[in-house]
């Protein structure tokens, strides 16, 4: 039964595919793919493909993370404050096995992300018997401890101190292709979570995030689907992880457990909009591309007037973003995908 | 005719919205010729015979600042000497900068990966130098590596950097450190200098046994050789004299509080001196706390942030008496030294940091290492570098710079690389004050400045 199911869905997916084309949301989709498949050919020139390029790469390693947020936060509830704890896990067992042990890098991959399912199994157990501000609390609370651990330098020995691991290799030599594998992960991270959201057990964490006591009730074990929503959860935020340190070719406490990587991911997701998935696709790239902007302003001189833009960009970078989120209270994608509807629709004289 | 009106403006708002990308991008994109300076060059210069600096640093903060103010420095000076002829072509220096923000408390690595890439890709620097922290530095220099160009290292202190030259020549031959010396050599030049101190000082009063020394550091990486060797290797060097009280690792966010707390457990212990062994803003809580209960023992070690001038001002003069590892003050370490420091401040306004000096250095040496190999092309200019031995050394502002086989490490000791040991004393002056690892008066004429002062309370407690 359920295989002839899968063989009827698997021969209307063409048509599925094409009708869904059609849709405006399908349409924007496959167009943002076109444009994300092309815009790695659009230039040679060593700054674009060696310094643009890469912020491509780096927007889609935060968006798969602030995705896994997403899917933790926004459609199961569970408000986390600590993801980096899962980022910088699997950063670290990556680059561990990389250059201690030795393996190759697309194993090392793999373990680094169930190495931090094995965290999210770890914290989201004692974390269950909290909620709302307290599980966020008590989130924070494990990334600083770790933070803290792997900083010390009197414990150096066993987590590399404060200089962490380095010399890893880059998943590819050729920004290109490092983009083009960035990208397919990405898409396939996002597939997955959204069709997990869209799913029965994505409508399970989300009754559990609306009504935890009702979900209970009705015979849904909140313990299990809790823990199964942080595993699912950091095994993602693992994903990119790992993908962050291979980018920097190196890990190091701050750099890869720093609260400031969970605020990154809640700020990305918030930015685009909570529970939409992907949305912290849209907010990842706002906030890569407006960094990337501000720093590429650099020195403004008007006159005798010289404004050192690369000094204040942190500070308009803040600004911005709370001009954005005081006038986008819902995420940037709602109103962004309302308007281009509306545009559609007179492209398309209706 | 309503819905026709309506497609066209949304067809022309499209194109407007896509030309006004493009022609953003385009901006961004274009060549940043406004960027690269070329300080003491002179007008109407041809920019295609230029070498360009590359400043890797955390610009807006004084250690990125200074990295960029020594390799401007020392361009102008190189561009005002005539720059430097390669083939029968004259060269200028040029200088430029990219923020790799790793001074921030929260360290984002690949802003400093992508700064590396913007000097390499967007501005073509031909070298590059700066560093400071090992974990940033260790993420970026990757790039440096790949693109096979010469970085050279002018604040990051780790042996990590040069362990890696040691262990694989091949992937970072162009990896060169300038300043300051490895870890472990100032470690030992720690050491000895606290070991002759512990003993004269012990000479001087009769009436009080000094042997009991404590260690205040920062739970960092860094600290952790130096700190082991300190209680190994002092106790031994002072004859079985000196004892070691155990050691205070902190967390570098502690409270005023907390610091307060360590320093009165270090004066219920016992302590005579107390070795801080300090890079980031935890010296500024020591200080004052220490001048505001006069604790019974001396200051007497490693805090970085009390090399700047504005320390006095900073600690409200609670500084005083503290003595410190200082890499380069107004006295003749070499013999451009004086006019270094003099014309630095008369540039800047300001004493210059221990990075300014190895940049200015670093640019300094890439100019004569070019002019030797006659090219830039790194393969023949790392073995002129690599030729900068001890019997061939470098003459720099901050010390002779002379590098081991193999590693691109900064040779120790006096005369090569060796740092200063200055007191704060009162009125808000500097002196560097006479210890064991370099003499008074060296090759270059007087090397220290003063005498050292032992503050009053302490020297009231053990009289």
């Amino acid at each position: 039964m359920v295989k002839e199911k899968m063989k009827e869905k698997i021969n209307n997916f063409p048509g599925y595919l094409k009708s869904w084309g059609t849709t405006f949301i399908g349409g924007l989709t496959i167009l943002c793919l076109i444009i994300l498949t092309v815009i790695p050919f659009l230039s040679n020139d060593l700054k674009y493909v060696y310094v643009f390029l890469p912020q491509f790469t780096l927007a889609m390693i935060f968006a798969i993370f602030a995705a896994s947020w997403d899917l933790l936060t926004g459609i199961s509830g569970q408000i986390s404050f600590g993801h980096a704890i899962f980022f910088g896990v699997a950063g670290y067992i990556c680059a561990y096995f990389i250059d201690y042990q030795g393996f190759p890098t697309w194993v090392a991959i793999v373990l680094g992300s169930l190495g931090a399912v094995f965290f999210g199994l770890l914290i989201g157990i004692p974390c269950l018997r909290l909620k709302g501000p307290y599980l966020a609390l008590g989130t924070l609370a494990f990334s600083l401890i770790l933070l803290k651990l792997f900083l010390q330098g009197s414990l150096a020995h066993i987590f590399f101190g404060s200089e962490g691991i380095s010399g890893l290799p880059s998943l590819s030599d050729d920004p290109i292709i490092e983009y083009f594998i960035i990208f397919i992960f990405t898409i396939i991270s996002f597939i997955v979570i959204i069709q997990i959201s869209k799913s029965k057990l994505g409508t399970i964490f989300k009754s559990i995030r609306d009504d935890e006591t009702g979900a209970d009730a009705s015979g849904i074990n909140t313990t299990k689907y809790k823990v199964i929503a942080f595993m699912i959860s950091a095994f993602f935020a693992g994903l990119a992880g790992t993908f962050y340190a291979l980018y920097n070719t190196a890990v190091n406490p701050t750099g890869n457990f720093g609260t400031l990587n969970s605020f990154f991911a809640i700020l990305m997701a918030s930015l685009g909009g909570l529970t939409t998935i992907t949305g912290a696709a849209l907010g990842a790239f706002f906030f890569i591309f407006l960094e990337y902007i501000l720093i590429e302003i650099g020195v403004i001189e008007i006159g005798n007037l010289i404004i050192d833009v690369s000094l204040w960009k942190f500070a308009i970078f803040a600004l911005i973003l709370i001009i954005v989120v005081r006038f986008a209270e819902r995420g940037i994608l709602r109103p962004i995908l309302e308007h281009l509807k509306d545009l559609w629709d007179v492209l398309m004289g209706r | 005719m309503e819905s026709l009106t309506k497609r066209i403006l949304a067809i022309v708002l499209i194109a407007v919205i896509g030309v006004g990308i493009g022609v953003g991008a385009w901006i961004f994109l274009a060549a940043p010729e406004a960027a690269i300076k070329y300080p003491g060059a002179p007008s109407g210069f041809d920019k295609d015979n230029t070498i360009v600096i590359g400043c890797a640093g955390d610009t807006g903060e004084i250690q990125g600042d200074a990295n960029y103010e020594g390799a401007y420095f020392a361009c102008k000076h190189i561009n005002e000497a005539g720059g430097v002829v390669i083939n029968a072509i004259t060269y200028y220096f040029g200088v430029t900068k990219e923020d790799t923000d790793e001074s921030n408390p929260n360290l984002v690595p690949s802003r400093g990966v992508d700064a590396a890439r913007r000097l390499i890709y967007d501005k073509e620097v031909d070298f590059a130098v700066g560093g400071f922290r090992s974990e940033a530095l260790l993420a970026y220099i990757e790039e440096f590596m790949d693109a096979e160009m010469i970085f050279i290292g002018t604040g990051a202190a780790t042996d990590i950097f040069c362990e890696k030259v040691n262990e694989t020549y091949a992937d970072y031959k162009w990896f060169f450190r300038f300043m300051p010396i490895n870890s472990t050599a100032l470690g030992g030049q720690i050491l000895y200098t606290l070991a002759d101190f512990i003993l004269n000082i012990n000479a001087d009063y009769p009436n009080h046994d000094v042997k009991e020394i404590g260690i205040l550091a920062e739970d960092l990486t860094w600290v952790t050789s130096l700190v082991g060797a300190i209680k190994d290797v002092l106790p031994l060097l002072t004859g079985g004299w000196a004892t070691m009280l155990p050691e205070i690792l902190y967390d570098i966010s502690l409270s005023a509080t907390d610091m307060n707390s360590h320093l009165a457990d270090l004066q219920a212990d016992g302590a005579d001196i107390v070795i801080p062994v300090i890079s980031a803003q935890g010296g500024i809580l020591m200080m004052q706390q220490y001048a505001l209960n006069e604790y019974d023992y001396l200051i007497f070690g490693i805090d970085v942030q009390s090399q700047l001038d504005t320390y006095w001002d900073d600690t409200g003069g609670d500084c005083v008496y503290e003595t410190m590892m200082q890499t380069l003050y107004r006295c003749n370490k070499t013999s451009k030294s004086v006019a270094f420091w003099d014309a630095f401040i008369a540039q800047f306004g300001h004493e210059p940091l221990y990075i300014a000096c190895g940049a200015y250095d670093a640019v300094s040496a890439i100019r004569d290492a070019v002019e030797d190999a006659q090219s830039l092309d790194p393969d023949l200019i790392i073995p002129v570098m690599e030729s900068w031995d001890r019997s061939n050394p470098h003459l720099g502002v901050a010390g002779n710079a002379a590098w081991w086989p193999n590693t691109h490490d900064l040779v120790a000791g006096y005369p090569f690389g060796y740092t200063l040991w200055a007191q704060w004393q009162p009125g808000g002056t500097k002196a560097v004050v006479p210890a064991l690892i370099y003499p008074d008066v060296g090759a270059y004429g007087n090397i220290t400045t003063g005498d050292y002062v032992v503050a009053p309370w302490v020297h009231t407690e053990w009289s």
